[in-house]
């Protein structure tokens, strides 16, 4: 076990530096540089500007220097934003995002589990339809049209909800609803396929045999095998609900990264931009690590090869 | 005891047909076509794709207005017997623009799908048939690849390559024949110790035969679901981008750039928002139904 552990750590570095290095020549192969903005810059500010970026080295020394940098976690200076630094603009941003992402997990795991649960119970009668209906309108609506239409809904036809800010728990439920609904009806699926799956095993039979109630045959026999597609699946979730983020938060103005980033692809700040990718793979490549390891305890039967 | 001539008995010459072949035997396709024919949903799909990608082909000469012609007289027109759809601020004909939009939208779908199609298959193909260190790099590399959230390198490519019809067929194809390609090799694996493959082997096929000729016909069951769902995920990322104001440009557009468009007023105008993502949700929904239909179809064992 400790053997597989090191592995995947050994494994996820490597990811990352070779995430970091494809995001730092891309962002130096992107035409034009940070400072060909539509104000043309006289030559001599360019030139000092470039020189205070460091960007007149030759670019493998800027690389060297990038890495050294990001290894004492420094992400390095927004060019737009004078005075700011990325690690700045993370620390400022990424709470928001934070909240409104674990709530929206919270919600498609919740929902989502007793959706499944519910459709395989019930398989074939309308309980199931209903359930399958709703999860494969989950997938069809793209977040950012599920949101508006929330938003006409809720805030202006019925006003029950406020439509936009970050204020109190009222501002959380509309977002979180987009953000999780694509994920929602993917746990749905999964859970009632996997749950299906396994009560028609033989260890299920001879729980019934006993005489226990259908209630602690699903949830201390059944549900527990059942669940462990949907930890697999925490990775792709975690993944969807962070670049998900970009138009919801952007939507319901929540001062999150997500809305940051957008905001920086639009300023092209190349310095924020770099940063913040690499900073959400390392979020996602650590994340995807502690789900392979808890994977691994949860399951011993997976072959720890 | 002697056995006489007389002892047998003629079979009667109904029985004796029973024991022939009547009918030609029918091929793979048409078996799984005939599954997916019992399937209500999945044909309603199927017709609905057909259906909207002749659309899209024949729009130019059918739509009664330009997609492009601005005419202020006509602005934020609500849905009128002339517009069905009703105009946007510019006093575009909405229902044209949503047909134009279909060209895009489905162009960026087929081709990506298609594009992907290629390289995973091979990708996956090669890794799987030849295993061993081969396969191991290469799904390394894979799996790299697949931990990287993509989204965020669709956008870095689309920065470099900048917005546009061409740099989305780029980008997304870029990043999006992974999950192919894994598909493929796990098929590959399984397929490539049966006896077919030992008998093409022993008749001296070269390994290029086998994998093209032999192993990737055998698994294009779950090749072509992954490919009808593939589509519908790239219409989804297209809009996506043209939502963040990466991809298509006016007065070109998509079904996410319409949308795009008609967000800053939705809550005035909400039809101008509602028609073009009731064409994404549709098409995406065909498409949906479609490929689980295909899936249940082409390879029963997956049925669930």
């Amino acid at each position: 076990m400790s053997n597989y552990i090191v592995k995947r750590i050994f494994a996820s570095f490597i990811t990352l530096w070779i995430v970091v290095t494809a995001t730092f020549f891309l962002m130096h192969a992107m035409p034009g540089g940070p400072f060909d903005g539509e104000k043309k810059l006289p030559d001599q500010v360019k030139a000092n500007l470039e020189t205070k970026f460091g960007l007149d080295k030759p670019i493998m020394q800027q690389y060297g220097l990038y890495l050294k940098n990001l290894l004492k976690g420094d992400l390095g200076p927004s060019i737009k934003y004078e005075g700011r630094t990325v690690n700045e603009i993370i620390k400022y941003s990424f709470p928001a995002s934070a909240k409104i992402g674990s709530v929206a997990i919270l919600f498609s795991l919740v929902v989502g589990i007793y959706m499944g649960i519910v459709a395989a119970l019930h398989q074939g009668k309308w309980q199931d339809d209903l359930c399958m209906i709703i999860a494969t309108l989950g997938v069809t609506v793209p977040s950012f049209v599920l949101s508006t239409f929330l938003i006409l809904i809720f805030s202006v036809k019925l006003k029950l909800l406020p439509p936009v800010g970050f204020d109190g728990p009222l501002n959380y439920i509309m977002p979180a609803i987009a953000l999780g609904g694509y994920s929602l009806s993917f746990i749905a699926r999964l859970t009632r396929s996997s749950l299906l799956d396994v009560i028609r095993q033989d260890y299920i039979r001879t729980a019934v045999a006993k005489g226990l109630s259908k209630k602690t045959v699903i949830f201390k026999h059944a549900l527990r095998n059942a669940l462990i597609p949907i930890v697999t699946y925490m990775g792709p979730l975690i993944a969807g609900i962070l670049t998900g983020s970009f138009v919801v938060e952007k939507i319901f103005g929540i001062p999150g990264l997500g809305r940051e980033f957008v905001q920086n692809i639009t300023n092209r700040d190349y310095m924020a931009i770099m940063g913040v990718t690499v900073f959400y793979s390392a979020f996602l490549v650590i994340c995807n690590l502690v789900v392979d390891i808890l994977y691994a305890f949860i399951d011993p039967r997976i072959k720890l090869e | 005891m002697e056995v006489t001539k007389d002892m047998f008995e003629k079979v009667p010459k109904e029985e004796r047909q029973s024991l022939n072949i009547m009918r030609p035997s029918e091929t793979f396709l048409k078996d799984s076509y005939r599954r997916l024919k019992k399937n209500k949903l999945a044909m309603a799909g199927l017709y609905f794709v057909i259906f909207i990608t002749i659309i899209a082909i024949i729009t130019p000469w059918i739509s009664p207005y330009s997609y492009s012609a601005q005419d202020f007289n006509l602005s934020n027109v609500g849905p009128t017997k002339l517009h069905w759809f009703g105009t946007d601020q510019f006093g575009r004909d909405i229902f044209t623009r949503v047909l134009y939009g279909a060209r895009i939208s489905l162009t960026v779908g087929y081709v990506v799908s298609l594009l992907n199609l290629t390289f995973g298959v091979l990708y996956g193909g090669i890794s799987g048939f030849f295993g061993g260190k081969v396969d191991n790099i290469m799904m390394r590399i894979v799996d790299v690849l697949y931990s990287i959230p993509m989204m965020i390198y669709v956008i870095l490519l689309m920065l470099i390559l900048g917005a546009g019809l061409p740099s989305i067929l780029i980008a997304l194809s870029l990043s999006y024949w992974l999950s192919m390609a894994r598909i493929v090799r796990a098929e590959i694996l399984s397929l490539k110790e049966q006896e077919f493959v030992l008998a093409a082997k022993t008749l001296g096929a070269s390994n290029w035969r086998i994998i093209l000729r032999h192993l990737i016909p055998n698994c294009m069951g779950p090749i072509i679901v992954t490919l009808t769902l593939s589509v519908p995920s790239a219409i989804f990322t297209e809009s996506f981008l043209s939502f963040i104001g990466l991809g298509i440009s006016a007065p070109k557009a998509s079904w996410g750039s319409l949308a795009s468009d008609a967000m800053e007023s939705f809550m005035i105008y909400p039809y101008q928002l509602l028609f073009p993502s009731l064409a994404i949700c549709l098409t995406v929904l065909a498409f949906n139904f479609l490929g689980d239909g295909l899936r249940d179809a082409l390879d029963p064992k997956m049925r669930k």
